[in-house]
């Protein structure tokens, strides 16, 4: 009894240390990335180990050069608004098209969304040069509507949201249209609010997809007015190229809004990754 | 009917402040919605109409490190020289481009980034490793610089031109002159844009080949000439 006790214990001790060096090594590149924006450049580039710590005092002043050096205001302006339109447009234009696939009958509904998955199993950088190309035509380039555009509609979120509508119990559409709703009534009434743990799921992902996003803010803003964090932190490489403090501190300035919207909608985050199945 | 009826219900209310009350308790999802789509519409128009949608030179200065990029001091010296009216036209030049061509592309973002802003003609010039530059021809991406477009350009740098072999869509193999070597160019020693030698291309669908032109004039002559353009 006693052993089969102090086995258990065992277990445990073992479990919460290989946890605790997993969460370590986890937190490692957040806290050097803290620590090398505090350094001195000389500090930061040096090799030895115990230069762990800054030696020469901690340099808070980092943060305020970079602050000034780049217009975070204005980034983190036009990142939100980006994150916001792109939420906004997914869940929409997914929730409509998820509905009408996952519950509606109509001539071509396979064929249909047998080619909303074929466009989730091509790599997304083959649609780059195409939508460049009608950005570019549209005059989108440098604007808020151009940085929006490939996420006004998203594969992914209508497959999420067809399983979601697919899961709901027939009788409740029908028990809406005894009582007189119409399909857009039965719709926007009945069957959408009781996917609303799908769509926050598939809000999360695509806050985050665009928060990550480089490469397409990159292409359509050329202009520092209009960027977004993630490529004005590309473009701060080349400019603090041989400063890697002041390139860690814009790397810190960068994340704490994505840091910020995780402790806000903490729960949220979990129950979604729940939903989806899927990865972070 | 129903505006009807919600005119008489609201009318038959007795205060003003119980009005706005019941409106934005009823309504507010509305009243939200609309103050947004009106200023969306109203920032998104803002914004359409102040943008510049053309560009008087759209540059590449790929796989460097070296602040070259927009208001960089060879930007601001460039335009300068240029005398472009930047408030007509912009002046782009992209120092956020890491690709190579000999050491292959596949998957590589920066270069699909390429593919468009040349595809779309954005693109009027890219700089690069002279080995890397050459390979990059190959594609039909950049522009024959014994064309006729390239007349100007020819006439003052044709013994700077990197040539390559590409291969044409009737099968004809061609050594074209498909960039400009600068090495010895302002770019690499008062910028300090590369360390290796390099060259600049011109894109195929370039519509400011003048602008290119300016660009080498002022990175391959002297200081002293460089002024004079900007009187």
């Amino acid at each position: 009894m006693e052993s089969a006790r102090t086995r258990a214990r065992v277990t445990t001790a073992v479990i919460y240390i290989i946890l605790i060096i997993m969460a370590f090594i986890m937190l490692v590149p957040f806290a050097w990335m803290i620590l090398t924006a505090l350094k001195t450049n000389q500090e930061a580039i040096s090799v030895s180990p115990f230069y762990i710590l800054p030696h020469n005092g901690w340099h808070w002043e980092t943060f305020g050069e970079v602050w000034k050096s780049y217009n975070f205001v204005l980034l983190y302006k036009n990142t939100l608004l980006m994150i916001f339109f792109r939420v906004v447009c997914a869940c929409l234009t997914a929730t409509m098209a998820g509905y009408a696939f996952g519950r509606l009958n109509f001539p071509g509904k396979n064929f249909l969304f047998s080619l909303v998955l074929i466009q989730m199993m091509i790599p997304s950088t083959i649609f780059i040069i195409p939508q460049y190309l009608m950005v570019s035509k549209l005059g989108w380039l440098n604007t808020t509507a151009g940085l929006v555009f490939p996420g006004i509609v998203t594969a992914f979120g209508t497959y999420l949201l067809k399983t979601g509508y697919q899961g709901l119990p027939k009788d409740l559409e029908e028990a809406a249209g005894i009582d007189g709703c119409n399909i857009g009534q039965r719709f926007l009434r009945i069957m959408m609010p009781l996917t609303r743990s799908s769509m926050v799921s598939l809000g999360i992902f695509t806050a985050l997809f665009a928060f990550k996003d480089l490469m397409w803010p990159m292409i359509v803003c050329s202009s520092v007015t209009t960027t977004t964090l993630a490529a004005g932190l590309a473009k701060a490489q080349g400019q603090f190229s041989s400063n890697y403090p002041q390139m860690m501190a814009a790397a810190v300035l960068a994340v704490v809004p994505m840091i910020v919207i995780y402790v806000i909608f903490q729960k949220q985050f979990v129950e979604g990754i729940a939903t989806s199945g899927g990865k972070l | 009917m129903w505006a009807k009826t919600e005119k008489e219900k609201i009318a038959g209310i007795p205060s003003a402040r119980k009005k706005v009350i019941y409106i934005w308790e009823y309504y507010k999802l509305w009243i939200i919605g609309i103050v947004f789509v009106l200023w969306f519409g109203t920032f998104a128009y803002h914004q359409y109409t102040t943008v510049l949608h053309d560009y008087w030179c759209y540059m590449i200065f790929a796989n460097t490190y070296a602040d070259l990029g927009d208001h960089s001091k060879l930007w601001e010296d460039y335009t300068e020289y240029a005398g472009f009216d930047l408030n007509e036209k912009a002046v782009v030049f992209n120092a956020s481009s890491y690709f190579d061509y000999l050491k292959g592309v596949t998957g590589n973002s920066y270069f699909e980034a390429f593919v468009a802003f040349a595809d779309s003609g954005t693109l009027d010039g890219i700089t690069m490793g002279t080995e890397s530059l050459a390979a990059l021809g190959e594609t039909g991406r950049l522009m024959d610089l014994e064309s006729e477009a390239c007349a100007s350009i020819a006439a003052k740098y044709s013994d700077r031109f990197v040539y390559c072999d590409a291969v044409r869509e009737d099968g004809e193999t061609v050594h074209a002159a498909v960039g400009i070597d600068i090495s010895d160019s302002r770019l690499v020693t008062e910028y300090e844009g590369y360390a290796e030698p390099c060259a600049l291309g011109i894109a195929a669908l370039s519509d400011n080949v003048e602008s290119v032109e300016l660009f080498l004039d002022f990175i391959l002559t002297e200081d002293d000439s460089r002024l004079v353009r900007s009187e």
